[in-house]
Order: C-alpha cells, then sequence, then structure tokens
C-alpha cells in the first residue's frame, strides 16, 4: 500500500513538473499569463480554420498596379511606445508588419531597415522577440540591398511570428496581429486611389477585402471570450455595415481548363463596389486606423 | 475524488501534455522542405498554408482567400505514417458546391490553378480511417493514428502571354 502511494506522489510530482515546465515555455512578458483555450486544445476534432492572407500579398499586388510609393501614409514608428495593452501592441504590431511590406515592396530599404526594428522591439513587448533569432538578424543586415531577399525576409518574419504564436496555444494574438495587418493595408491601399474606377484592379482589390475582413472576424470569434480579442472585434465592427454593402453576386464557381490545359477558376458576377460605398469605405478607415495609431487625419 | 478517478485524471493530463507537445511540433510542418517540398517555379510561399496534427478518420478545413489575377499551387502533404490515401476537396466557400475532389484524378495532392476571380474557397482535407484511428477520444491519441500534414498554398502573378 505504502508502495502504490508513493506511486501516486511520483506520478503528481511529475505532472506538475510537466505543467510548471509547460508554462515556462510560453514566454514571458505579458502573454505569459494567457492560457490555452479550450478549443485550442481540442486538436483531435474536426476543424475548420479561417485563413487570412498576409499584408505581402496586398502590397506587391500595389506595387504591380505601378502605384507610387507614398511615405506619408506610413504609421510612425513612435508610437510602439503608447501602447499598453495587448490588443494595442498586437494590433500595432500588424500595422508595422503592413508598413514593413509596403516599404520592401517597394524597396524602400531605409524605410524597411526602421520597420524591422520597431517589430522586434514590439516583439519583445508582446513577449514573442524569440521569434528574431541571430541567423534571421544577420540576414537581414547582409541583404538590405536587394529588393528580392527584403521582400523574403519581410514574408519569413512574419511567417516565424505566426508559426510561433500558434506553437504556443496564442492564436488570439494571431488574430490580433492580422487584424491590424489587415487594416493598415486597407488604409494604404485606399489612400493610393486618386480617382475611382470600379474597372480599376485597385478598386477591385480593394472590394474583394469584403472576403478577407470575413474570415478576420470568424477568425477573432473564436476567441471573443478573451478581452482583447473582444475589444480588437469591436473596433473592426467599425467597418461591418460599409462591407456588407459592398455586394458579392458570384455564382457559377467552376474550375475549367484553358487552350493550354492550365486549370482555371472562374464564375459570373464578383464583388463590386459603388463610388458611394469606396468613399465610405475611405473614410471609416481612415478614422479607425488613425484612432488607433494615434495620428491626425491623413491630408486628402 | 475517488482514487480511480484521480489515475484517470492524472492519466490524462500525462497524455495531453505529451499530445499538445506533438501538436505543435506539427506547426511548420508545410514549409518542412522534406516533408512538403515547393515548387521550383516562380512560386512564393502565401501566408495562409498551415499545418496540423491530424489522426486518421479525422476531416478538416481550411477557409482561404483566393485573389484575382494569380496563379496558385496547393500542395497537401501527410506524414507517411497517415498514409497516401489522403482526400483532398475544393468547395465553394459560398455555396459548398464541390469543385475539385482528388479521388477523381487518382488522388494527386498537388493541385495547381489561375484565378481569374477572387473567392473564398473551403480546402477540406481527409485522412482516411484505416480502423485504427476510430473509437474513442484515448486511442485517437495513439502516436501510429496521428502525424503531421501541412497544407502549402504558393501564389505568382499571372504571367501574361500573348504580345
Amino acid at each position: 500500500m505504502n508502495g502504490l502511494r508513493r506511486y501516486f506522489s511520483y506520478l503528481v510530482i511529475a505532472a506538475l513538473g510537466l505543467f510548471l515546465v509547460s508554462c515556462a515555455e510560453e514566454g514571458s512578458g505579458e502573454s505569459a499569463a494567457e492560457e490555452p483555450t479550450v478549443e485550442e486544445e481540442v486538436v483531435i476534432e474536426d476543424q475548420v480554420h479561417y485563413q487570412v492572407p498576409s499584408p505581402s500579398e496586398t502590397m506587391e499586388f500595389l506595387r504591380s498596379t505601378n502605384a507610387e510609393f507614398h511615405p506619408e501614409v506610413l504609421c510612425s514608428v513612435d508610437i510602439r511606445e503608447k501602447y499598453v495593452d495587448l490588443k494595442g501592441k498586437s494590433m500595432g504590431m500588424g500595422i508595422f508588419i503592413a508598413d514593413l511590406a509596403y516599404a520592401s515592396s517597394f524597396e524602400k530599404y531605409q524605410e524597411a531597415i526602421k520597420y524591422f526594428t520597431a517589430i522586434i522591439k514590439m516583439a519583445d513587448d508582446i513577449g514573442i522577440g524569440s521569434s528574431f533569432d541571430q541567423a534571421l538578424l544577420s540576414r537581414i543586415e547582409n541583404n538590405l540591398s536587394s529588393p528580392d531577399s527584403l521582400t523574403t525576409i519581410s514574408d519569413d518574419s512574419y511567417y516565424k511570428i505566426i508559426a510561433d504564436l500558434e506553437s504556443n496555444d496564442r492564436g488570439k494574438i494571431v488574430g490580433m496581429i492580422a487584424a491590424g495587418g489587415f487594416l493598415e493595408g486597407l488604409f494604404i491601399a485606399v489612400q493610393l486611389v486618386d480617382k475611382f474606377d470600379a474597372n480599376d484592379p485597385a478598386i477591385k482589390r480593394i472590394a474583394a477585402q469584403k472576403l478577407t475582413y470575413e474570415n478576420i472576424i470568424k477568425y477573432l470569434e473564436q476567441y471573443r471570450e478573451d478581452q482583447n480579442v473582444e475589444w480588437t472585434l469591436m473596433d473592426m465592427k467599425a467597418l461591418e455595415q460599409i462591407f456588407l454593402e459592398v455586394s458579392d453576386n458570384r455564382m457559377d464557381t467552376e474550375f475549367s481548363s484553358n487552350k493550354s490545359g492550365k486549370r482555371v477558376l472562374g464564375g459570373t458576377g464578383g464583388v463590386y463596389i459603388t463610388e458611394q460605398e469606396f468613399e465610405e469605405l475611405r473614410d471609416q478607415v481612415t478614422y479607425l486606423r488613425n484612432t488607433i495609431t494615434f495620428n491626425p487625419p491623413v491630408p486628402q | 475524488m475517488s482514487r480511480s478517478g484521480l489515475i484517470f485524471g492524472i492519466i490524462s493530463m500525462l497524455m495531453f501534455a505529451s499530445f499538445s507537445s506533438e501538436a505543435q511540433m506539427c506547426n511548420n510542418y508545410h514549409i518542412d522542405k522534406k516533408g512538403c517540398p515547393p515548387s521550383t517555379d516562380n512560386f512564393k510561399l502565401n501566408g495562409q498554408s498551415r499545418s496540423a496534427l491530424m489522426y486518421k478518420g479525422q476531416k478538416s478545413q481550411l477557409n482561404v482567400i483566393f485573389y484575382d489575377d494569380q496563379d496558385y499551387r496547393i500542395s497537401i502533404c501527410p506524414e507517411s505514417i497517415l498514409g497516401d490515401q489522403v482526400s483532398f476537396k475544393i468547395k465553394d466557400g459560398k455555396t459548398q458546391d464541390v469543385l475539385y475532389n482528388n479521388q477523381d484524378e487518382d488522388g494527386t495532392l498537388i493541385f495547381e490553378f489561375s484565378c481569374e476571380q477572387t473567392q473564398r474557397l473551403i480546402l477540406e482535407i481527409e485522412v482516411p480511417d484505416d480502423g485504427e484511428g476510430g473509437g474513442n477520444k484515448l486511442s485517437k491519441l495513439k502516436s501510429t493514428s496521428s502525424g503531421c500534414l501541412g497544407v502549402l498554398i504558393e501564389y505568382m502573378a499571372t504571367p501574361r502571354t500573348g504580345f
């Protein structure tokens, strides 16, 4: 009987030890206090995941439309110190990541360095500084003159941050970073439009953000029991009515093959935005982004 | 708490700690070049790629945005323990209609296409159950019933053709 009792004691000590190691590995700082949610733990059930395109996809697209670089639309890195809670820091990091993607896509090395530095500091603030190991920092220093490398490093940094957060059951921070990145990407995109033209590829891409927006909301809603996520959702809901008005009459979606045998995804209809909706979206995105970044309105 | 309850609780805790750690190890599987080889063309890694620990018999859906004027390459990369008969469907995110089923094409796990219209698609992946994975929850935790699975999405601007 004493042997059995001793056996139980060892099991309890082992379990406690595992629990403590698990906590210690979750990093330091504010986020270390975050607890994994039950939903994240249940990986053995059938699941639905909502994915969000990275900001670099939008920035590369803007670059391909021959848009010009406008440094005045970028967010000041000085705002980093104004963020006090996890929601602000996470959304702020997403904003810096989108600005980095914008600067990298347009080959603005000095601007890119500024945002790399800000992201590294912000990662420390959030408690994920280890995402930036020495190898990555060396790559940044050694490849600043190569536009392709800079974009690749920018992407790699983003993917590493996301993977590290997901590895540590901190999907809610991923959601808030994605929300900040989405907001800044959309802000930059609408600022670069001089004149509304419904057939302009840039306008079409802005209208298509309705789908990305819906995915972000779905993603965040998985973690809405967290107060920081709830606050992020409240911010993002400011765009809900406008995106509801953007028409989505996609139909007959199908894969077909073109003359060269390549598979093509097409359909009829699409996601369309009117000029009035675009103006409303631009106003609302600008207001929301400037509120979150403590910035005065950008001159039109 | 009864002694049997205590034992069950402790065993569950220990198993979960092990399982959770295994799940986290899978998170980068889609960027492991051995497990999930990227294209040798001009494709770039898309941020919507994802990996997870999956068990035999499990179904998982990824809700992904595909933009127009982009070419995409989707690779499904199961660890060998999951077998080579993984089912992969692409569904319309709006109507849920099945647009593509790899079982109609010898179960191929790579799919390339040009996107002419921005769409939200559902990538549905199902690992077949060979009889070892089903049953109660604990049996699903056996290491012989689960493995990493990566969904690698790559993209590039659709190449212009003609003069």
